[in-house]
């Protein structure tokens, strides 16, 4: 009966020596999972903060590596060509990879211009298929709440960006199905051309 | 007149859920909806999309541009809280139909307060109350039940719909109090809900311009997916999220093998 006793309290005391490294463990790695997503936040926030129209290069510089950095651009370029992806040699795909990120630079840089109390805020995260999450966060702003979704999947050991949904909207889905329709009516090279036109466009109005 | 036709429209909110409780159409089976190759008349609603692409252009955004020119947005907000309310017995029938019925009893009291104290709706003290805003309709509702969406469709004037949403403006209409007013007082009225209602997309609709490469399917998509993030009340299965990632894996491995 003591030895039962005994054997129970070993192991009632070797449960909660582990526990807190488990749950140590845990916490650790729920923290690098939403890194990016609230490396990405708080750069948006230095962003907006300085201002307007002429400090446009100044962000895009701010952003530049953050976006390099959070967002797996390489694997969300290859999603939203699709299957036309295998029938592009590897420097077509390394220039679009290219063309993409600086896409997603400027845009954030032209979006995220001005600074109103905005304020980011992690809600939730759910696991996906393969070991992906969704980060579910907000962006409160003065009269409206946009509710900000980030599925994140690690890259060579490094969690990254692959898809945003933005109140709902995918992105990713988004960017995909209009891609599609211009690489079949006209080809990958006009997609291309539009790309760096709607990139000079960011730049002129900014 | 008014008054009168407020009655009629709550009426017909009471008959609808006494329907809806008897029949138990308020079900909890929502199918997700198949987001894509679901424009099966693509030539003709681009044709469509054209047109009131050319008409916005030309007529409703000038209009709406001009419009928030000269009236201050206070005044603005005070235009959206009356049309918001006016049309709010269509989000009440809906909520109930839906079997939310927490919801719907919220709305109501919503509808009421913004009604009474909120003079005609004018004012939005509900919110203030912490009686927040729902956004449903007979579509969402059909999609609960477990109706397919239909196909895509692009409508002249009312831009993008699905052949299941279209159902939404017999009850939308019939329980709006307006329907009942005259033409003399309807048409200046609903002239002013279309610039109002342009004006409040403004925003939204140059970030669209900026951001689409071909705005048709840039529209087309952003429309079924903020459907389909209302039918599931902003928490649509995770799993439509990831879709693609896993396709293009799958794809990957295709290629690699």
């Amino acid at each position: 009966m003591n030895k039962i006793f005994v054997l129970t309290n070993r192991l009632f005391l070797s449960y909660f020596l582990f526990l807190p490294c488990h749950v140590f463990a845990a916490e650790m790695n729920y923290s690098s999972i939403i890194e990016p997503v609230l490396e990405l936040h708080k750069t948006l926030i230095e962003a907006m903060k300085l201002g307007e129209s002429e400090q446009f290069e100044k962000r895009v510089e701010l952003l530049s590596p953050v976006i390099k950095r959070s967002f797996d651009t390489s694997l969300i370029a290859r999603i939203i060509i699709g299957r036309a992806w295998i029938n592009l040699d590897e420097a077509q795909q390394d220039e679009f990879i290219n063309l993409f990120n600086e896409l997603t630079v400027t845009t954030y840089a032209d979006r995220f211009n001005n600074y109103n109390q905005e304020i980011f805020s992690t809600k939730s995260t759910e696991t996906l298929k393969n070991e992906r999450y969704l980060i579910r966060t907000e962006l409160k702003a003065a009269d409206d709440t946009v509710a900000l979704d980030y599925i994140v999947q690690q890259t060579d050991s490094q969690w990254k960006i692959v898809n945003v949904i933005a109140n709902g909207i995918s992105d990713l889905s988004l960017k995909r199905a209009e891609y599609a329709k211009i690489i079949k009516v006209s080809g990958f090279s006009a997609l291309v051309n539009k790309i760096t036109a709607q990139i000079a466009d960011i730049k002129k109005n900014d | 007149m008014i008054s009168r036709s407020i009655f009629v429209s709550i009426k017909l909110v009471i008959l609808s859920i006494v329907i809806a409780f008897f029949t138990g159409c308020a079900g909890n089976n929502i199918k997700q909806d198949v987001v894509h190759n679901t424009d099966s008349i693509e030539p003709a609603n681009r044709l469509f999309f054209d047109v009131n692409e050319s008409l916005d252009k030309n007529i409703f955004k000038p209009a709406a541009e001009a419009y928030v020119s000269v009236t201050p947005k206070p005044i603005r907000t005070t235009v959206t809280n009356f049309f918001n309310n006016i049309t709010y017995l269509n989000v009440v029938l809906n909520s109930f139909l839906q079997g939310k019925w927490k919801q719907g009893i919220h709305d109501s009291l919503r509808f009421f307060y913004n009604s009474t104290i909120g003079i005609g709706g004018l004012f939005d003290v509900s919110t203030a109350l912490e009686i927040s805003a729902h956004d449903e309709d007979f579509g969402q509702t059909l999609a609960v039940w477990g109706v397919d969406q239909g196909s895509y469709l692009y409508l002249p004037f009312f831009g993008p719909n699905t052949v299941r949403n279209t159902t939404n403006f017999v009850p939308s209409t019939l329980l709006n109090p307006l329907f009942y007013a005259s033409g003399i007082v309807l048409l200046p009225v609903t002239a002013l809900n279309a610039v109002n209602t342009r004006a409040n997309l403004l925003e939204a609709s140059n970030i669209r311009d900026e951001a689409a490469l071909d705005p048709y399917v840039f529209t087309r998509e952003a429309y079924l997916q903020q459907r389909e993030h209302l039918i599931f009340d902003g928490n649509p299965p995770v799993s439509k999220y990831d879709d693609f990632v896993l396709e293009t894996e799958q794809e990957s491995s295709l290629i690699i093998e």
